[in-house]
């Protein structure tokens, strides 16, 4: 008998279409976890959304009117029952009635969703851009004025409340300069092209101040990573090879940095969908953050559990295409 | 260069995307034109700041756009007038019977819908039943409004009972057509783009979300006239301060909000502009209220609620909060505003010594010297201040009570809730003192002058019903069952003296309120139930240099 002691590890090498489906099971396995506690987490909260409804000072009898609304609204069967209604809901489309905008959830998402995706796609990308940018020459000139400066200046933005500094500008550039528009996502009236440019003259401010918070965070991520990088021995070589300086940088150096930008990137998208709240409010932007804010407030149980289930759905899509992407960007994951 | 194509392919791409996704105007919720030209006869527009939560055209499912479309597309039978009195509206007149258990309305003959059918005693009646049957905000009149019935051009309701606030509570229900109403089974769902109209002095025009502005044009068929402005836009800003930066560059003309006041900070630097003018009232409701849990706990006892109304100092949060235009209210709970306000009443005082004194009578004193008094116990006396967390006002309020109170040698528990937790709280009593507001309107319903957020029978999610004191009740009832104005003033005085006598809860500021408006524009009207200089009155006596 042969003597396996000693044999070397068999690796085992997944096929790349067998990969991805282990990760999409195990995504679809979050998922489900993602949307029961949807459903449970704001049933949880004090709190009756009928009695939002009604308003302060309505007066309710004793109770049968509200009692006929929660019948109507489906708030009186057992939880197990509301439970199997919203799956049911999910599978076939109908994500129920929002209480509070009396629409139904699909409506009042997509209308708001739109929005916050017109602001934080943009954002997304163009801070992980600047970051790579910026981020790769504080790490080349280590030490120096240049990264002493944008370390310094990231930090500074990093560490500012964002709604201070959306309040700055919507102060310096909006109010004294008058340069743009007082918040809001466009003037009512625009078609076509015109809207189109009113919309960007609208969204300028809030995509300055949500890619500046971004790109702050993601900056140091990078310089961090391009530093460390920079000390291996293939970096060496590729200079000894008597390749240029911003080849060794960006060919070398920051591909291989870029993995961990990618992942904060994925994990930090949520954040950014639902994070721009106060952004959101400074500028009156009509973003996911505001509707989400709302609906608390209002207990509103069908457009909470949609509004967290879109925003999880998008983390996880943003991680599986991490996942997908971080084997071509760092082969050594493979 | 072979870095720079894929960041320009992805810089596109993501501009592509972005611009996919905001490239559609909304759907706009009528068939109209979203913000169209002005007709060059329209010379007037006013354009009005507000900060409210507009979500819609819905005045049944949409709260804001409920009270909006009452100053703009819609009428009531009546109106509070600026005298504070019952104003004819759609109805030109009425009469009440001697047991108060009919109420005679004639409609005036000349009022039209906005789509041009006349509007009729018929519809007058269908909106009562309509309200009465579908609307869960209208629950009272179920149990009020037996029947009613169209007799010529009157309309005729029967009642359950004697009710004698039936006028008031008129007063903030509008008429809607029953031609497009009469088949909707659930208003609060209704889509129809027909929903917004309605008779009133403007019609809808346009509703865009995405550029949070309303905007309505003059009906030039009204019934009572011609509006004096053309064109009325509502700009919803998410901020006040947004909104007084668009006050201050001329975006805006005015501000409106019900029940809120315009923030104090914000007065000096606009006055200073030499650009805006303030018209100024005094608020009809209370913007900071205290109530007392009578169930439980040491505020059960009359003296202890007394000595903590000593302990708080009036003219600090008049003048911290209020920027001094607040003062110190009576015990009678409801500002000076209101109709046969009770003089008599004391007004509340701030005497730390004799709060302290009171406090010892009841035993709480501090025997271990750590400057909290202990009850009969041993243990430090802690309340628990209930408060709301989303409104930074009664927040600051109450820090400053707990810091009043603390003075006195007792501790605070401070509660800061949203609203839907702090209405679960509030009833479930789990609290010792509990801070709210009262708004204009919240102040006149029920039995009148506050009694609407004590009564132990009312309920609602703003109201405290934690008195249930026989007498008090008894001139509640008496109130609501008059509508024989001698006896209504009578009682509403009593009522303001049973408030001091029983201490349910106390005002701790009556304010001035303050409506800024540009220079230019003159002879505005107030109306103190609907918030200010923009309201029903003023389209037809404000002018413009």
């Amino acid at each position: 008998m042969a003597d396996v002691s000693n044999a070397a590890p068999v690796q085992r090498h997944e096929h790349p279409t067998a990969a991805i489906g282990s990760r999409a099971v195990r995504y679809l396995a979050a998922l489900f976890v993602i949307v029961t506690l949807n459903f449970l987490l704001p049933r949880m909260m004090p709190g009756d959304p009928v009695m939002n409804i009604v308003g302060e000072e309505a007066y309710y009898g004793s109770g049968e009117v509200l009692d006929a609304l929660r019948a109507d609204l489906g708030l009186d069967e057992a939880l197990h029952v509301q439970y199997g209604r919203y799956m049911t809901g999910l599978v076939t489309g109908d994500w129920g009635y929002s209480y509070l905008y009396l629409q139904p959830v699909r409506e009042s998402i997509t209308l708001h969703l739109r929005w916050t995706l017109a602001l934080v796609l943009p954002s997304v990308v163009l801070a992980a851009l600047l970051a790579a940018l910026l981020g790769s020459i504080a790490a080349w000139k280590r030490s120096s004025r240049t990264d002493v400066g944008l370390s310094g200046a990231h930090l500074l933005i990093y560490s500012m409340p964002h709604y201070w500094l959306a309040m700055l500008l919507l102060f310096m550039f909006s109010f004294k300069l008058g340069w743009f528009p007082l918040g809001r996502a466009t003037s009512a009236g625009a078609s076509e092209l015109p809207y189109l440019i009113d919309v960007g003259w609208h969204m300028f401010l809030p995509l300055l101040v949500v890619t500046a918070f971004k790109a702050a965070y993601d900056f140091l991520i990078v310089r961090n990573s391009v530093v460390s990088i920079l000390g291996e021995d293939y970096v060496l070589m590729a200079q000894a090879k008597g390749l240029s300086g911003m080849a060794v940088l960006f060919r070398h150096a920051l591909r291989n940095a870029l993995a961990p930008l990618v992942t904060v990137t994925a994990i930090q998208f949520g954040m950014v969908l639902s994070g721009a709240l106060l952004v959101e409010v400074v500028f009156s932007w009509p973003g996911m953050g505001t509707l989400i804010y709302d609906a608390i407030g209002a207990r509103d149980y069908p457009l909470l559990q949609s509004a967290f289930l879109i925003i999880a759905i998008c983390v996880l899509i943003a991680n599986f295409i991490a996942d997908v992407l971080y084997p071509y960007l760092d082969p050594r994951t493979r | 260069m072979r870095i720079l194509k894929p960041v320009l392919t992805l810089l596109a791409a993501v501009a592509l995307l972005s611009s996919g996704t905001a490239c559609t105007p909304e759907q706009p919720p009528t068939p109209t034109p979203d913000d169209p030209e002005l007709p060059e006869s329209c010379a007037l527009v006013l354009r009005v700041g507000t900060t409210r939560d507009f979500k819609s055209t819905s005045k049944f499912a949409d709260y804001w756009y409920g009270v909006l479309s009452n100053l703009t597309t819609h009428d009531s039978l009546i109106k509070l007038g600026p005298d504070m009195l019952p104003t004819p509206w759609l109805a030109r007149d009425w009469t009440i019977s001697d047991d108060s258990m009919t109420f005679t309305f004639t409609i005036a003959e000349n009022a039209t819908w906005h789509d041009g059918t006349p509007l009729t005693p018929r519809d007058v009646q269908f909106s009562i039943e309509y309200y009465r049957d579908r609307d869960p905000q209208a629950g009272w009149m179920q149990e009020i409004i037996e029947s009613v019935s169209v007799d010529g051009n009157d309309v005729v309701l029967q009642l359950t009972r004697p009710y004698g606030n039936l006028l008031t509570e008129f007063m903030t229900y509008s008429i809607v057509p029953e031609h497009i109403w009469a088949d909707v089974e659930k208003p609060l769902e209704y889509q129809g783009t027909d929903r917004v109209i309605g008779s009133g002095p403007f019609t809808f025009v346009s509703w865009d979300a995405a550029a949070g502005k309303y905007v309505f044009d003059a009906n030039e068929d009204y019934f009572q006239g011609v509006p004096n402005i053309s064109r009325v836009e509502f700009h919803v800003y998410r901020t006040m301060d947004a909104l007084v930066m668009a006050l201050s560059r001329g975006e805006v003309d005015t501000w409106w909000d019900y029940s809120g006041e315009f923030p104090y900070t914000h007065v000096p630097p606009l006055q200073d502009s030499g650009e805006i003018d303030f018209a100024t009232a005094t608020f009809l409701g209370v913007p900071a209220a205290l109530g007392f849990n009578l169930d439980e706990g040491p505020t059960v006892d009359f003296d202890f609620r007394k000595a903590i109304t000593l302990a708080i100092n009036y003219d600090q949060i008049a003048n911290l909060v209020y920027a001094g235009y607040g003062t110190a209210p009576t015990y009678g709970f409801v500002p000076p505003t209101h109709p046969h306000f009770n003089d008599d009443v004391p007004r509340i005082i701030y005497d730390k010594e004799q709060a302290a004194a009171l406090l010892d009578s009841l035993g709480y004193v501090d025997s271990n010297g750590d400057g909290l008094r202990e009850g009969q116990d041993g243990r430090n006396l802690r309340l628990t201040l209930l408060t709301r967390g989303d409104m930074p006002g009664t927040l600051r309020v109450t820090e400053m009570v707990a810091a009043d109170l603390r003075a006195v040698g007792i501790d605070s528990n401070v509660r800061a809730l949203d609203s839907s937790t702090w209405v679960a709280t509030k009833d479930a009593k789990d609290y010792d003192l509990v801070f709210f507001r009262a708004t204009p309107w919240g102040t006149m319903m029920h039995a009148s002058h506050g009694s609407g957020y004590f009564d132990s029978r009312r309920t609602g999610a703003g109201v405290l019903h934690n008195l249930d004191a026989a007498e008090y009740l008894d001139a509640c009832d008496a109130r609501l069952s008059t509508a024989l104005p001698e006896e209504q003033e009578r009682l509403d005085r009593e009522l303001q003296q049973l408030h001091y006598e029983y201490l349910p809860g106390i005002a701790l500021v009556w304010i001035e309120s303050l409506y800024p408006y540009r220079e230019g524009w003159n002879d505005w009207t107030i109306d103190h139930i609907y918030g200010g200089v923009v309201n029903s009155f003023s389209w037809f006596t404000v002018t413009a240099d």
